[in-house]
């Protein structure tokens, strides 16, 4: 009797369901679980069979199952026993199915007849569902590391490659079955760098830095640089079961940093260029301004003691100010050039007539000095700003001058092809080496050493007068030989007929 | 007796301006472009009793001739030199001159400075 409490007992408190049909499947009883989870009271479950619309099952895959599947139909039609089939249970009161697990057993008479079917289940919803997030997440992360553009592997504690994603496979060149369990782990690595990557791989297992920069290596042999950000996968020993990383390509980025740091120090070196250009002009200007100074003071003075003043001083004061004025002058072109705003005012002019007036002047200033003209008898007309054209030969003219002894002739000569006009002129000066030519028409250049030539001038010269051939559409270059002279030319393109 | 003065400046505008006044102010002027050329002419005149030197010319400049001057006549002749250069007073220590003037300057403050310095 105390037996039979105790099962009866156990029966009302069991956390399985369990359900006992006859040979035909109608229910001969059910336990409080079993009702429960069919949500079904035990007067709507005796007596009902399997055929019964009260019970719909599905199967794993959400398909409605068909009566013969049940497990207890399967039992009576097979007399075996039917284990974990897993089964899902559509109720009118619950708008998602309750998934269980079943297992069902037959129940022979002495004759060997089927005569009972024992069918027990278990909730497994909340475990199924769970088992669904997970796989969910897992496919979700699968995803992820399978699409993202960096590069992302897992080693072994040996360092050998358990899994690459896609990212890492198109960086490398590698397919994924080249570097998936290959034995050696330096598919990868550049032999020049093994060193470095062991030593990172020992810094990894002891202590993981949050990144590294390495080099990596591709299929074809190229080298490539990288960050690698590893953490360390233990098992709960402690023990090291992998490393994982990601590796993101920064070959990009490290040409960007050579980039600005080629632009930063071609922005110092004209910052260096610039502070050095300002401090030339101001001892430039100085010079012609403490002439001009002195000479007035002297005016004073003779003045005060009531010596007469004449002419001469005046002159001499008026070339300081020209020399300051050609300075300002020059100031002012190259910051107009900087800018972009120097204008050309064009004109047809005979080119050949005004290279013989500006001769004509030098011929005044410097009547010491041969210089000839080579030229056709014929105008040359040609449309261009002739100021600004007649500041370049005078310029050239001037350097020639000074760069030659007063002995020798500056040969000036014009001459024209079917869609160009050529001027140059030609000096018997020293010459100018390879080296000196290559900055010979960049700003600030200075012919001769600062320290012993004060009248070098700020050095703009040449680079002004070839902004303006430049702008005029033609070209402007020089051809010297050492010991020999030097000629500088120009080219400017004729009109259109 | 007038002084003399002995100018060493490769400017020939502010040589002759400066000549000119000092003239005017009484004294005897010598000239010279640049260091060698005054070496050269110390050699045949007199001894002038005040050196106005300039720094930066060519040929020879303003440390070298006050090197040459130094070792050949001592101290016999004080020197005054002009620059353009902001550290003016460092650099007459430097060659052991006597006093300095800083370009540009005014001719009234060049008198001043002569006749500090004079011998």
């Amino acid at each position: 009797m105390k037996l039979q409490k105790e099962f009866d007992h156990l029966f009302e408190n069991f956390s399985t369901g369990v359900v006992f049909h006859d040979a035909q499947s109608q229910v001969l009883f059910a336990n409080p679980e079993a009702l429960r989870i069919l949500g079904l009271s035990l007067d709507q479950m005796l007596g009902k069979t399997a055929a019964d619309p009260h019970w719909r099952f599905i199967r794993e895959d959400q398909s409605l199952m068909p009566l013969d599947e049940f497990p207890v139909k399967q039992v009576i039609a097979s007399g075996k026993p039917i284990k974990n089939l897993v089964l899902g249970i559509l109720r009118s009161d619950i708008d998602h199915p309750i998934w269980a697990m079943c297992n069902a057993h037959p129940e022979f008479d002495q004759a060997g007849n089927l005569y009972q079917v024992v069918v027990n289940f278990i909730d497994i919803t909340e475990r199924r569902n769970a088992s669904e997030q997970l796989k969910n997440s897992l496919q979700f992360t699968k995803d992820l590391i399978g699409s993202m553009k960096e590069g992302f592997i897992v080693v072994d504690s040996q360092w050998i490659i358990k899994d690459v994603n896609p990212a890492f496979c198109l960086m490398t060149g590698f397919s994924h079955e080249e570097l998936v369990g290959q034995k050696r782990p330096y598919t990868y690595w550049p032999a020049e760098e093994v060193n470095n990557l062991k030593r990172a791989c020992d810094d990894i297992a002891s202590n993981v830095r949050e990144s590294y920069e390495l080099i990596f290596m591709r299929k074809d042999e190229s080298r490539f640089p990288v960050i690698a950000s590893p953490s360390v996968v233990k098992n709960n020993k402690g023990e090291v079961i992998s490393f994982i990383s990601t590796i993101t390509d920064i070959s990009e980025r490290k040409e960007s940093e050579l980039k600005i740091k080629a632009a930063l120090e071609e922005a110092k070196s004209a910052a260096i260029i610039k502070s050095r250009f300002l401090d030339t002009a101001a001892h430039e200007l100085r010079t012609p301004v403490s002439a001009f100074s002195l000479l007035l003071q002297l005016t004073q003075k003779k003045l005060e003691q009531g010596i007469a003043v004449e002419m001469p001083i005046l002159i001499r004061m008026r070339k300081q100010v020209d020399r300051i004025s050609d300075l300002v002058v020059e100031l002012m072109d190259v910051s107009r050039l900087e800018r972009g705003v120097l204008n050309l005012k064009l004109k047809k002019t005979d080119i050949a007539s005004m290279i013989a007036s500006c001769l004509d002047d030098f011929r005044l200033r410097a009547p010491n000095r041969k210089l000839h003209f080579h030229r056709p008898d014929a105008p040359i007309e040609i449309t261009i700003d002739p100021l600004r054209i007649n500041q370049v030969i005078s310029n050239l003219i001037d350097n020639a001058l000074k760069y030659s002894f007063e002995d020798s002739p500056i040969e000036v000569s014009i001459s024209t092809t079917q869609t160009h006009l050529c001027v140059s002129v030609k000096d018997q000066g020293h010459g100018i080496t390879d080296e000196k030519q290559k900055d010979l028409f960049a700003p600030f250049s200075r012919g001769s050493d600062e320290l012993t030539d004060k009248s070098g001038g700020l050095g703009l010269g040449l680079f002004i007068s070839r902004e303006i051939v430049t702008l005029h559409g033609g070209t402007m270059g020089v051809k010297s030989t050492i010991g020999e002279g030097s000629t500088f030319y120009f080219e400017l393109p004729l009109d259109k007929k | 007796m007038n002084k003399t003065i002995l100018i060493i400046e490769d400017e020939e505008e502010i040589l002759y301006t400066l000549k000119d006044f000092l003239e005017i102010e009484g004294y005897q002027v010598l000239t010279a472009l640049n260091g060698f050329e005054a070496i050269q002419l110390l050699e045949k005149s007199v001894m002038p009793n005040l050196i106005l030197l300039d720094m930066k010319m060519p040929i020879m400049n303003g440390w070298e001739f006050a090197a040459t001057f130094l070792a050949k006549y001592d101290h016999k002749c004080p020197i005054v030199i002009t620059t353009a250069a902001g550290d003016a007073a460092q650099r007459a220590k430097d060659i052991k001159a006597n006093d300095w003037i800083s370009k540009p300057f005014d001719l009234d403050t060049l008198l001043e400075k002569i006749k500090k310095n004079e011998s």
